[in-house]
């Protein structure tokens, strides 16, 4: 079996190499050759064997060593047909072993007619430039709406076929409007439409659709897909980032109908306009959606490479439609890319400032993204800013000397607690040695500079254990002073409390900031359990003191963060015993759990509470103890604005006071705000080149020759004077005549409004990829798609508005048989709607859709435990969001690569790790179980329920023919009105017998949707909503 | 290849696969993958004749996840106490790559084991007093100590070792599992995954769904994850309020008017639908009696240890994996989170095996007693091993062990392995492999090996080219196939 004979025997008469026709060789000869062959006798010389090159006619037909290999016009003299018929092992072709496999006597005599023939050979058809054919002249004059029309009518004629009638008004309404906003006609649209289904009126309802902002939301996703847009970075730790601004330039790219060149341009090369806007910069984003690695250990330059490697495979699969990724390590088995050519592409994408591994959230080079009034905002707050600051210093100048004087004295008079600690580590290297005596430091600990001296470093796998008869319980006053510097959301910084059981004892978390004290003596049942209200960091190091007045109240505990008391939330006040236990107190650890990672240093117990006052001058001793120590010179912009923090603090009057606080609020304002303010990842090329070599076997540590950025050489070579960066190589793509872009492009809108391209391997149009079902016709679409100043919108109207479109996808069992793959377009295909459009239909039948566009991505329910299952450490919660990111449009649900929305996992999602152009369509029974049972979907057909049931005195039927219409956009016939009715009645007897299941279905979900309702009636009326939900001809476009 | 003749089968999924028949089959995988991907709907369809007879039907594949210390567990080096603290000799390390936490490192002291070793059963096998139960078992267990990996960190060596490539993109060994063979059992998912966290301090390293993704495979080939809490299957139970008999009536008026549909639009996916419907029903009725183990004797329990009966557990999802057997499951892949030694590898190490040692013993055990042995291949190990010389200071009762490629060890037993035979070796230092290299890829063929596939023609035409699960790499491992 081969591709050529299954699509012989599938397109039947038309494609196959009639008799008395000439092969053609692009048709009907490459793709066996290409199959067969080309691997070891083809472009790759690296992998050629027997120094013989079939794929080129001039290599081939060159005798070597007396051997001719092809004879023109002589099959039995050709070394190639001997080898292809060969009975030995040893002789034949492709060599048994190794996986080759022998060709079928109808393959065997094909080659043998080709070369009968005269072996001839043509370039490959897609690098041959599109060329605009006319129209062919059909039988049938009145079918065609538009020329495309003819080109499919003239092929079905040749088949002897008709077309399929016009599918039905309410069919067609509900097909162009899922095609082009991914949402279901409402009953107005409807009624419009019905009243008058002309084709002028049809025009005006794809005008409307076309108009709407829901167009570029749909067009979106399939541009999310291939872009492999994510809301993470996808390997290891797969940390938040964000890219959202891209995502919503996507979709105001689709809206104002971006001609395709310059929506090509910009996002692949923004950065580089001259004087790019900030939409341009945010656009190159689509180069920086690749996953990124911040696992510690990885060697920076490979996981770089392999960013870059991305990039070139996702473009050239998005705008060459090629696979050029099979040229990194070799030259390609099949098209004629060397792996030069690959490295050519390469450095035009190598000399980003970005690095392999990285380490924060939104991996480097990003942009601020702000809109006009956040800008505004923004400005004012730097104005008040800077206006207080310089009210400040006018009113320090005086008091220069006084500070001066005051700072001398400073070191003696900020003194600690007089006490002498009952416990005390000062994380000096040293320290770890110390005698039996001192504390066992678990683990290996590095150490650095620290607040005083050194400090040591955690990394979650060390911790420091004191004796268990340090006092520290419930009956004594205390107090713990320690400098902390975590770097992990939830850590534990001290403990001394039994790992089970009634987890009697003390511990301190540090919680995303927040810092939480539990002092247990029967946990739940007698504990103090307080955390503070806000998040507590401000800068680096944080002074974290806790005193307790024995008390057993949550009154007697008090957190103070760089010596101010941090306000608190008290969950627990209910302790009514010791919380004494035997077990040792540890710093950087709870039990065998909740490790330390970050810096620690000065730690201190107490046998008191300590005053306020005392814990303020306790911070600015120790913070202030290395920096009085230096010369006021030697001293950096912190050092010398902390200790003037201090003298105001300490030595500054009233009017000073007040000027510094001012200055303190309004630096804080401006802080804050600017933290808020949404980034993205962009493109940005680094002022020092990089220099770009092959890669030996496409490895990172193997470079070879050194390579300048360049086109493949097998496609038109770039204008003399095009820049040798992306700008160039964007413009190049987009050029009049070039023989993919736009072939590639238009295919994928051909997919978009007919369910498959009409090349159905749209990420491959090289040798071994699909040849087009109808080759003139795509040529036609790409010369027109160019010709019209790449106006997507115009191009799909034509799509839609084309007889060919308008089609009934009914098949009567023969024409299905004949065609099963509608691969002559003599019918309309129907395909399961994508993840998106099933849920986002759900969403707008039930009138539970959010109409909001853009902004950071939401987080509807999923089930719990998913994140948790893969993160690092578990540590990682998916929070469904409270109010309304429940409904908004599925192209904004929050994607975590490594742990992808199941919802739309199931329903044939991608994991968006890499560039994916077309999406399988499948049909599993956990399709099923998602549709039925997901708390979003069930939250949906109770609104969809209550919306029909709100109304009141309609009778049963009116109310189920409006569900109808809103779901299927038709009423329902007889027999369907009568099932539901049974069912309708059989659940509303089910749920009035038992009313408490009746409060349990509806209360499903968060939507305040038919709360004023009967619970038995909206229940009842729910099961049918789903019933319907959930109808093949809800999931289907038809 | 000659054409075999299609299973018979409704029409319905011609039409549903209309991509993969013109597009993707026809190029070599022939009746094997045309066959699969016509099976009657996600879970269900009978097992597709393999390449050649089959020794193994299922596979368990216990994935001790962060990279398991082959040192102090299975790859006995006496001689390493002598030289304990010494510099581990450069000439050994040569250019092999380190990772980046341990490159900077300024010395690479030699670490011995703290652990004691002995030799067990008929085959004389060392295992270390970690591995108590496992040590009982020896001789039916096929150790590979030449393991060996070019990936070095955790991201791409688990990827690499699950999917065939270290980067993203490729569908995992169970999708390749389903995609060939299909399933035995109508009612479950031919390949399932079971997640449990292990006992170590340190904290767990990161799951990717991609492990059990299906790459480009359709994607009703990807791992279905059965979990300890919520619904076992996601969205399994109905909704609240919402009983088995108001679902069989809502699917029943469904299924009526979904016919009449079928009818009037002469699409024959839509009987496909009806079956994928009611294959969800029969699933809701047969997982929860899977995953009940109230009917499982004493003797399990105390078999698999106290563990077992707890949730969510390595031992409850060992018990788990053998129903799951039992019942046909073609891939039952575990993942036993927390194996990243680089600190405190003593104290560590003790609690990641006490895990893992009796429920994983008591597995093979189980399986043998009910003949299941013969037909279920299990597989237990990482994605690498761990360094000879001690990662940070080197204690006398503590130290680490980074990340290693070089060697490392995994064990195999029943479904056509040899039983009580240890192959390959490293060298005194335990460092590199001197006998009988097996690469990732070598231990992916001689898995579908046993599956009774053959790893270069188990392939999948996407972007032009015939993907398989061992690339362009890959040699059976002969000398340990019975």
């Amino acid at each position: 079996m081969r591709r050529a004979a299954i699509l012989l025997s599938l397109l039947a008469a038309a494609a196959s190499p009639a008799a008395q026709e000439p092969l053609d060789y692009d048709r009907d000869v490459r793709p066996l050759l290409s199959d067969r062959c080309f691997k070891c006798h083809g472009p790759d010389a690296a992998a050629r064997r027997g120094k013989f090159r079939l794929d080129v006619r001039e290599d081939a037909v060159a005798p070597r060593d007396g051997i001719v290999r092809l004879a023109p016009g002589r099959p039995d003299e050709s070394e190639v047909l001997l080898r292809i018929l060969s009975p030995h092992a040893d002789e034949m072709m492709p060599p048994p072993g190794d996986g080759g496999r022998p060709l079928t006597p109808a393959e065997q005599a094909l080659v043998r007619r080709w070369i009968a023939e005269g072996a001839p050979y043509a370039p490959h058809w897609s690098l041959v430039p599109p060329r605009r054919a006319p129209p062919p002249t059909t039988r049938d004059a009145a079918w065609p709406v538009h020329d495309l029309d003819r080109f499919v009518l003239a092929r079905l004629e040749r088949e002897g076929l008709a077309p399929a009638p016009v599918a039905a008004p309410a069919t067609l309404l509900r097909r162009v409007s899922l095609d082009l906003t991914g949402l279901p006609p409402t009953p107005a649209d409807l009624d419009r439409f019905l009243a008058d289904p002309s084709p002028a009126a049809y025009a005006r309802e794809v005008d409307r659709l076309l108009a709407s902002p829901s167009f570029g939301e749909r067009m979106a996703v399939d541009w999310l897909d291939a872009a492999r847009y994510a809301d993470t970075n996808g390997f290891f730790r797969d940390n938040a980032r964000q890219a959202w601004p891209w995502r919503d330039w996507v979709v105001d790219a689709f809206n104002r109908n971006l001609p395709f060149d310059q929506f090509t341009i910009e996002q692949l090369a923004g950065d580089l306009l001259p004087e790019p806007t900030p939409a341009q910069r945010i656009a190159t984003g689509f180069n920086r959606n690749h996953g990124v690695s911040g696992e510690t250990g990885i060697i920076d330059e490979e996981y770089r490479v392999e960013y870059v490697a991305d990039r070139v495979e996702t473009t050239a699969t998005v705008w060459l439609g090629l696979t050029l990724g099979c040229a990194r390590c070799h030259d390609h088995k099949y098209d004629p890319l060397s792996q030069r050519d690959y490295f050519r592409l390469f450095a035009y994408f190598n000399s980003g400032v970005e690095r392999g591994l990285v380490s924060p959230d939104d991996p480097p080079p990003v942009l601020d993204v702000t809109t006009p009034a956040q800008r505004t905002r923004l400005e004012e707050l730097r104005t008040a800013r800077t206006t207080a600051e310089r009210e400040f210093q006018a009113r320090l100048l005086p008091a220069r000397d006084a500070q001066a004087a005051w700072a001398q004295r400073a070191g003696a008079e900020l003194v600690a607690p007089a006490d002498s600690p009952l416990v005390r580590h000062d994380f000096e290297p040293s320290a770890a040695d110390a005698g039996s005596s001192g504390p066992r430091i678990q683990g290996y600990l590095n150490h650095e500079a620290g607040v005083v001296g050194e400090g040591a470093i955690f990394d979650g796998t060390q911790h420091i254990e004191f004796p268990a008869a340090v006092p520290l319980t419930a009956d004594q006053p205390w107090t713990i002073s320690l400098w902390v510097r975590p770097s992990n959301a939830l850590v534990c910084v001290l403990a001394k409390i039994e790992p089970e059981g009634d987890r009697r004892g003390l511990e301190i978390l540090w919680a995303k900031g927040q810092v939480q004290v539990n002092l247990v003596d029967r946990w739940v049942a007698s504990a103090l359990e307080v955390h503070t209200r806000d998040p507590v960091r401000r800068g680096d190091w944080t002074h974290l003191v806790v005193t307790y007045d024995a008390s057993r109240r949550a009154s007697g505990l008090r957190i103070y963060a760089d010596g101010r008391e941090a306000p608190v939330q008290v969950v627990r006040d209910n302790l009514s015993g010791s919380a004494a236990n035997e077990h040792p107190l540890r710093l950087g650890r709870r039990d065998s759990g909740l490790g330390y990672y970050g810096q620690m240093d000065q730690f201190r117990l107490l046998g008191r509470a300590v005053a306020p006052g005392e814990i303020r001058q306790w911070y600015w001793g120790e913070r202030l103890t290395r920096i009085l120590a230096l010369e006021p010179a030697a001293r950096d912009a912190r050092a010398r604005e902390l200790v003037t923090d201090c003298f105001v603090e300490r030595e500054g009057g009233t009017g000073l006071r007040s000027a510094h606080a001012a200055a303190a609020r309004a630096r804080a304002a401006e802080e804050e705000f600017r933290a808020g303010l949404p980034k993205t990842l962009v493109m940005q090329e680094s002022a020092q080149p990089r220099k770009t070599h092959v890669l030996g076997r496409g490895q990172y540590d193997a470079p070879g020759e050194e390579v300048t950025p360049g086109v493949p050489a097998v496609l038109p070579p770039l204008p003399e004077q095009a820049p040798a960066n992306r700008l160039g190589l964007a413009r190049w793509l987009v050029q009049p005549g070039h023989p993919l872009t736009a072939r590639v492009a238009v295919n994928r809108l051909w997919a978009l409004c007919f369910g498959e391209g009409l090349v159905n391997t749209p990420n491959d149009f090289g040798a071994q990829g699909a040849l087009p079902t109808h080759p003139e016709l795509l040529d036609w679409l790409a010369t027109r798609y160019v010709a019209s100043g790449w106006d997507t919108k115009a191009l799909l109207r034509l799509l839609v508005t084309s007889a060919t479109y308008r089609q009934s996808s009914v098949a009567p069992p023969a024409l299905r048989s004949r065609d099963p793959a509608n691969q002559l377009l003599g019918r309309a295909p129907s395909f399961r709607l994508p993840a998106e459009m099933i849920r986002d239909q759900a969403l707008a039948v039930a009138g539970l859709l959010v109409d909001r566009r853009g902004g950071p991505p939401v987080r509807p329910f999923q089930p719990p435990g998913l994140w948790e299952a893969v993160s690092y450490n578990g540590e990682l919660s998916y929070e469904v969001d409270p109010g309304e990111g429940r409904w908004r449009r599925s192209l904004y649900t929050f994607w975590k690569r490594t742990a992808p929305p199941p919802a739309i996992q199931i329903l044939d999602g991608p994991t968006r790790e890499t560039c994916v152009v077309s999406r399988p369509r499948t049909n599993t029974p956990l399709q099923a179980l998602l549709l039925l049972n997901d708390e979003g979907y069930v939250e949906a057909a109770r609104g969809l329920a209550a919306r029909v049931l709100a109304p009141p005195g309609r009778t049963e039927h009116a109310r189920g023919t409006e569900l109808f219409r809103l779901v299927l956009a038709r009423s329902p016939a007889p027999e369907e009105t009568t099932a539901l009715e049974g069912l309708l009645a059989r659940q509303r007897e089910r749920f009035s017998r038992d009313p408490a299941a009746a409060r349990r279905l509806v209360s499903v979900g968060a939507a305040p949707a038919g709360q004023d309702l009967d619970p038995v009636e909206l229940a009842a009326w729910t099961t049918v909503a789903q019933t319907v939900l959930n109808l093949d001809e809800a999931l289907t476009r038809r | 290849m000659p054409a075999a003749p299609l299973p018979h089968l409704p029409p319905g999924n011609l039409a549903l696969t209309r991509r993969q028949l013109l597009g993707r089959t026809a190029t070599g995988i022939g009746s094997l993958a045309l066959a699969s991907l016509l099976r009657p709907g996600l879970l269900g369809g009978p097992a597709v004749a393999p390449h050649f007879a089959p020794k193994a039907k299922r596979v368990i594949y216990l994935f001790m996840h962060g990279g398991p210390s082959q040192l102090d567990l299975f790859d006995h080096k006496p001689g390493l106490r002598a030289r304990h603290g010494e510099e581990l000799p450069a000439s050994l390390r040569g250019t092999q790559r380190l990772t980046g936490m341990t490159s900077g490192q300024k010395a690479f002291p030699v670490t011995a084991s703290l652990f004691q070793f002995a030799r067990h059963g008929a085959s004389g096998a060392w295992v270390s007093e970690l591995l108590p139960h496992t040590a009982r078992i020896v001789d039916d267990l096929c150790f590979i100590r030449s393991m060996h990996t070019e990936a070095i960190n955790h991201d791409p060596a688990v990827t690499l070792l699950q999917t065939g490539h270290q980067q993203p993109g490729r569908p995992s060994f169970g999708a390749w599992a389903s995609y060939g063979l299909g399933s035995e059992n109508r009612d479950l998912p031919a390949f399932t995954v079971l997640i449990s966290r292990g006992s170590a301090a340190r904290p767990a390293d990161p799951l990717y769904a991609r492990l059990w993704g299906s790459g480009f495979l359709p994607s009703s080939h990807q791992g279905v994850g059965f979990r300890s809490a919520g619904d076992p299957v996601l969205y399994l139970s109905n909704p609240p309020g919402l009983d088995a008999s108001a679902r069989r009536d809502q699917l029943d008026t469904l299924a009526s008017l979904n016919r009449r549909a079928a009818a009037e639009q002469l699409d024959p996916e839509i009987e496909t639908r009806i079956a994928q419907y009611e294959l969800a029903y029969r699933m809701q009725a047969s997982v929860p009696g899977l995953l009940d183990l109230s009917d499982e004797p004493p003797a399990s329990f105390e078999a698999y240890g106290p563990q077992s009966r707890v949730p969510g557990t390595f031992a409850a999802n060992c018990l788990l994996a053998r129903r799951l057997a039992e019942r046909g499951v073609r891939f039952i892949q575990l993942y036993h989170r927390g194996w990243d030694q680089h600190y405190n590898l003593p104290s560590d190490l003790r609690l990641q095996a006490g895990d893992v040692d009796q429920p994983g013993a008591a597995l093979v055990r189980d399986l043998k007693q009910r003949g299941l042995l013969d037909d279920t291949l299990v597989v237990w190990g990482g994605e690498f091993g761990r360094t000879t010389y001690s990662q940070g200071r080197l204690e006398a009762a503590n130290y680490g062990r980074d990340h290693h490629g070089g060697c490392f060890t995994l064990w195999l037993a029943g479904g056509g392995v040899k039983p009580g035979v240890i192959h390959g070796e490293t060298d005194e230092f335990g460092y590199q492999v001197t006998r009988d290299p097996v690469h990732v890829h070598d231990l992916n063929a001689t898995l579908l090996h046993l599956l009774g596939l053959d790893h270069t023609r188990l392939t999948y035409r996407f972007q032009g080219r015939d993907f398989r699960l061992t690339d362009v790499h890959g040699r059976v491992t002969q000398p340990i196939l019975a």
